[in-house]
């Protein structure tokens, strides 16, 4: 019997977690009890920073050394910490922000459920600063998501933003939860070859856009990281040529990313549907729900699960908008921010079905949208 | 008879081989000529190089603003963050591997105003960071606007009627918050800034440096080096830095006192 917030703290501690830095934020604060309590037998420690913003600026302080750090937050507490998020991105500090998300905006619902960080998550903070973003759908995942955000963020150098809600982090699953060794939550962190002893060059334009990072305490790698635009060898720059080609580089290893995120996962795959319905979140369960009844029902409707929000696979979710005649897709927010990403990736107008709720989506209002839209599509 | 010119090559060749050079990067400062901050440069280098601190075991933090840009004039390991928040990403380095020695600079507009939420929480944890403030009472990156330790009634630019908000006093906050070491000092004494900064490192917590220093650019009236020269003087000769409330009234009584204003005894 676990929940996500209970699965996320065990993940932590499995993946070696050196430190947590948070500040208090209903439905994220389970996460930094559990872990003050856990955490200090496992060789870790908790500090409760004394706002998000030092949260954040600790946990890249501390990645930046090599020592894994996190931090749990919700979307007030996100919305201060992006700026520094994007200084993860100029700089390629790793860091790992999980967002329980809550009802907004603002201080919002503070206790209920919504899906409308996704934006935030995305593109929130100043300038270009893609970042990855990724949200488990399950109490299973949430474990084995983390797990793999503090890989992602190692390898790519860059904040890993890990998107829950309220629902997930509070409901609970009986599950046979398989916690992971040692060797598969290993440090996916890619340092520099001693032959670049003394002529170092921290953001050294590479095809992946991924260049090897030193830590303190290597010699001979001496280096500044900055969150201003600079050159390969970390000095700041403002010339055009330079600012084209690092934003180039950073993005390049965005989308290089892709290859160690999961693929979306088609269900009751078919070669057409005439609604293909895409979930993500805590959303997900119900979508598959709702699929089954209507194929139950008669209808041949499929689902599509989308875990990496961004970068996201683009050639995957388009082939199968692409075979769906209507392609629907149910949040729990006003705006449909997944749709918003998405939309583009196929001519035809989405449909959508939005719930502000605060309360979870039930699997009878999507098999009643389903029905809506086929009748709808029949006259 | 030596030439002044083989005299001064001679001084060169004796500085590069003293080594206190080493731990200054070939970028050269940005600074303004005259800038104070050359001389917290030079006093944080012979800190460096008199404790023999290897450079791939120091990291400098640092946010925005002319101080900001010190950790590119440095051959440590830095880490040059957003405005204000060099102290909890200091916090985050330091934890994360205890063996480094950790320094934190940046200026007035940066510690006291945007990240002054950091300064309490840092120093209550005493977190091992020296902590280096470098004051000057104005906002030089951005070209001269008041800042939190502006004087009572600047004028400057953004405030060409008088500022009409009173000043902090960085050191007296420092004591308020509980911080184990506590130096007040010139930028035109880096002798006293090195003694001083050796004593912080080797004290195992956080470690306060407030260094009143000037802005030759846009500051012609106030922290000048004329001015500063003249108002700065040594702690009385028998003050006994380990007394807290001695340091506070110290602090109240003489803006302009000079030394390690507090440690914290054992």
């Amino acid at each position: 019997m676990l929940s996500g917030n209970l699965a996320i703290g065990m993940a932590a501690i499995d993946s070696g977690l050196k430190l947590y830095f948070g500040y208090p934020i209903t439905p994220a604060t389970p996460i930094m009890e559990y872990l003050a309590k856990y955490l200090p037998e496992h060789g870790g420690r908790v500090v409760q920073m004394e706002d998000e913003i030092s949260s954040i600026g600790a946990v890249l302080g501390s990645f930046y050394t090599g020592a894994r750090a996190m931090t749990a937050t919700s979307g007030p507490g996100f919305a201060l910490m992006t700026e520094l998020i994007t200084h993860g991105v100029m700089a390629e500090i790793p860091a790992v922000i999980l967002d329980a998300q809550r009802g907004g905006p603002a201080t919002g619902l503070p206790t209920k459920t919504e899906q409308s960080d996704l934006h935030a998550a995305v593109f929130g903070g100043p300038g270009d600063s893609a970042r990855i973003v990724i949200a488990p759908t399950s109490v299973e995942e949430c474990y084995h998501f983390l797990i793999r955000a503090f890989q992602l963020a190692e390898k790519y150098q860059t904040p890993v933003i890990v998107l829950t809600d309220f629902f997930l982090d509070n409901r609970v699953e009986n599950i046979p939860l398989v916690r992971s060794s040692r060797d598969k939550s290993a440090s996916w962190n890619i340092f520099p070859d001693d032959l670049l002893k003394n002529r170092y060059q921290r953001y050294s334009d590479t095809p992946s856009g991924i260049s090897p990072r030193a830590i303190p305490g290597m010699e001979g790698f001496n280096f500044t990281a900055t969150g201003l635009e600079h050159t390969e060898w970390g000095a700041p720059d403002y010339s055009s040529e330079n600012h084209s080609k690092m934003s180039d580089k950073r993005h390049r290893k965005i989308r290089y990313a892709l290859n160690d995120l999961d693929k979306p996962t088609e269900f009751f795959s078919e070669k057409y549907f005439d609604v293909g319905v895409i979930g993500w979140g805590s959303t997900f369960g119900s979508v598959l729900e709702a699929v089954i009844k209507s194929r139950k029902n008669g209808f041949k409707v499929g689902a599509l699960k989308i875990t990496s929000i961004f970068p996201y696979h683009a050639d995957i979710i388009a082939s199968f908008m692409a075979k769906s005649r209507i392609v629907l897709i149910p949040e729990l927010n006003y705006e449909g921010q997944l749709a918003n990403l998405i939309a583009h990736l196929d001519s035809k107008p989405v449909a959508r079905l939005n719930l502000v709720t605060g309360t979870p989506i039930p699997p009878s209002a999507i098999v009643t949208r389903i029905e809506e839209l086929l009748e709808v599509k029949a006259r | 008879m030596k030439t002044q010119a083989r005299i001064l090559a001679e001084q060169l060749n004796d500085i590069k081989e003293s080594g206190k050079l080493a731990p200054r990067s070939g970028s050269l400062p940005t600074w303004c000529p005259g800038c104070g901050y050359f001389g917290i440069h030079q006093g944080i280098n012979e800190c460096i190089s008199t404790m023999g601190l290897p450079l791939h075991q120091v990291v400098t933090v640092s946010g925005i603003g002319c101080a900001g840009r010190y950790p590119f004039f440095s051959k440590t390991y830095g880490l040059h963050t957003v405005h204000g928040r060099a102290l909890p990403a200091a916090t985050g380095v330091k934890l994360g591997n205890p063996n480094l020695t950790v320094f934190a600079v940046g200026g007035d507009g940066d510690g006291l105003a945007i990240g002054g939420a950091h300064l309490p929480h840092i120093a209550r944890r005493n977190i091992d960071v020296n902590y280096i403030l470098f004051d000057n009472s104005i906002y030089g990156l951005t070209k001269g606007q008041p800042s939190p330790t502006s004087a009572l009634g600047s004028k400057t630019k953004a405030s060409p009627y008088g500022t009409v908000d009173k000043p902090l006093n960085a050191t007296l906050m420092a004591l308020a918050y509980g911080a184990s070491f506590v130096a007040r000092l010139f930028a035109g004494d880096p002798k006293s800034i090195t003694e001083a900064l050796i004593e912080g490192v080797r004290n195992p917590g956080f470690s306060f440096f407030h260094i009143y220093t000037t802005c030759v650019t846009f500051d012609k009236t106030f922290k000048t080096w004329t001015h500063l020269k003249e108002w700065t003087h040594p702690l009385p000769s028998d003050y006994d830095a380990s007394d807290l409330r001695l340091a506070f009234n110290q602090v109240l009584e003489d803006d302009f006192s000079l030394g390690v204003i507090f440690r914290k005894k054992d």
